[in-house]
């Protein structure tokens, strides 16, 4: 039979910390946003202290020190590296995997003695990165997340397996049904309105009820529920929206600066649509004046759909400067901007539009490969499109960065 | 009409140093030794380490330690059910059973440039 496993870091970002510089260890530790704007990541210790995800950094920070916190800025090059080893780590122990986000995989196994597979590859990838991974085991990846959330709660061997529904039933009781994978907050009153609020009283619910009052997704949620798995592949693995906004360290008044940041981000997001083999259908504008400074806070967003789903960074690039005109407004400092990628379809899925041209899309994938594969032999920002500029990273402010203890040789950890 | 290169069948993959030197590549991570602590074992300032994580460690071996919270770069000794931390030179380190050590990593190479 035929089961999933996901493997879920632990405070990825912490961990990564603590692999290089113990001292962080068994003391209260976050890592900030970019810029330094708010707090992405905490460790245990600081979430016991009542530091909450998202605090902006300037309100908690004299509180953190004083309990003997310490703040980092985010340090990518590391995360994603020490990343790329656990999914290796991964891939070497299954025939599938599908990588669901930096810190996150399903696996998927027909094999037998899978809690003995789990929690060695969990102790292999402990040992080899340093990094703890809590693992869920169920025959759907709805329970897969119940079962990894309940498992990250335990002190060592974290590994918890749902074999069927007489081991699912007391977890799901106790599990309210806001923490339930695909189960939106604004469903939430309605569900409770009709008595249902932990996830076994989901799982009983008729599913003609929940189709004909909140639609396929929820029916399908409770099927999962029940151990049938219908979540497949691509569809739920492939992200829905790929997004890419910062806070900047001054206010931004140049329209042109603005455009030239939002290129860069652009780039950056088509980069990583095109490395998980998806299209997309258009990208999302946003701009943000500074929420504490300033009496007249604008914020505004602004989608612009191409014609047909697309990769090609310069069409978006292109839109992106059609949105960002329409929501800007001169005079105004913008402390904050990004862009999302929307209408994220697998290529082997997307559908092209009655008009579309497949030569011109099939010749535009083409150069877009070719764009990418020089900057990744010769370096990024080998080539780069004309509105971006190059080595753009001076606005970033990342004061409390570790080293790029894994991609740098004039940052290799020093010993002694 | 081609003939080939008559070199072909001899082809062999061209010699590789991360193949050599890199077992595990998921668990192998370069530091960089700093100041004249190892020399009795051969490990000057600013040589490159090769440390892999995925083995085990042994009697002699030289490691990379967590010790209490700081890592360190020792030779390993084993010795009547106790374990040492050394440099060659001073008097071993005994591991206390109030310490709080585990292992790090092996270092199974170093890198030393002969152009600096």
């Amino acid at each position: 039979m035929r089961r999933f496993l996901l493997f879920d870091c632990d405070n990825f970002f912490v961990s990564c910390e603590r692999v290089f510089n113990p001292s962080l260890k068994n003391r209260p530790v976050v890592v900030l946003s970019n810029n330094d704007g708010c707090v992405v990541a905490r460790s245990n210790e600081a979430k016991a202290v009542g530091i909450a995800m998202c605090a902006p950094f300037f309100k908690i920070a004299d509180k953190f020190k004083a309990l003997g916190g310490v703040a980092l800025s985010s340090n990518y090059e590391l995360y994603a590296d020490m990343s790329n080893r656990v999914m290796a780590l991964l891939r070497s122990a299954f025939d599938e995997i599908e990588i669901y986000s930096i810190d996150e995989a399903f696996a998927h196994s027909e094999g037998e003695n899978l809690f003995e597979k789990g929690l060695n590859v969990r102790n292999d990838i402990l040992r080899q990165t340093g990094i703890s991974v809590s693992v869920g085991i169920a025959p759907s990846k709805t329970l897969c997340k119940l079962a990894g959330e309940t498992a990250k709660k335990l002190s060592s061997d974290k590994v918890i397996e749902i074999k069927n529904q007489e081991d699912a039933l007391p977890l799901l009781q106790k599990i309210d049904i806001n923490d339930v994978w695909g189960v939106g907050r604004s469903i939430t009153p309605k569900l409770n309105y009709l008595g249902i609020f932990t996830a076994a009283e989901l799982a009983a619910m008729p599913r003609s009820l929940a189709r004909s009052k909140f639609g396929i997704n929820l029916e399908k949620t409770i099927l999962e529920l029940n151990g049938f798995p219908c979540l497949e592949g691509d569809s739920h693995s492939c992200q829905q929206s790929l997004i890419c906004s910062r806070s900047f360290e001054h206010e931004i008044y140049q329209l042109s600066e603005l455009k030239t940041i939002l290129s860069e981000f652009t780039d950056k997001a088509c980069q990583r649509l095109r490395a998980q083999q998806a299209s997309a259908s258009g990208i999302v504008t946003m701009v943000e004046t500074n929420r504490f400074k300033d009496a007249r806070f604008y914020q505004n967003s602004c989608l612009i759909s191409l014609e047909e789903n697309s990769t090609n960074t310069a069409r978006f690039i292109k839109a992106m400067n059609q949105g960002l005109e329409r929501i800007f407004r001169a005079g105004l400092g913008y402390k904050r901007a990004g862009i999302t990628l929307v209408g994220i379809t697998p290529l082997h899925e997307s559908q092209n539009s009655l008009f579309s041209n497949a030569k011109t899309s099939e010749k535009e994938q083409k150069l877009m490969t070719a764009f990418d594969e020089i900057n990744k032999k010769l370096g990024s920002k080998t080539l780069y499109f004309g509105a971006q500029a190059s080595g753009i990273n001076h606005y970033i402010r990342r004061a409390r960065k570790s080293c790029a203890y894994t991609t740098n040789w004039n940052d290799l950890l020093k010993i002694s | 009409m081609s003939f080939g290169s008559p070199a072909e069948n001899y082809a062999e993959a061209a010699l590789d140093l991360n193949r050599l030197l890199i077992k595990h590549p998921s668990g192998t991570y370069f530091l960089r030794m700093e100041g004249n602590a190892m020399e009795k074992e051969g490990i000057f300032d600013g040589d490159i380490l090769v440390v892999d994580r995925a083995l085990e460690a042994g009697n002699n071996k030289i490691i990379i330690g967590e010790l209490n919270n700081s890592l360190t770069i020792r030779k390993f000794l084993i010795k009547e059910g106790k374990n040492y931390l050394t440099n060659g030179d001073s008097q071993p380190q005994l591991i206390k059973p109030t310490d709080n050590f585990s292992l790090w990593g092996v270092v199974t190479y170093t890198i030393r440039s002969f152009e600096k």
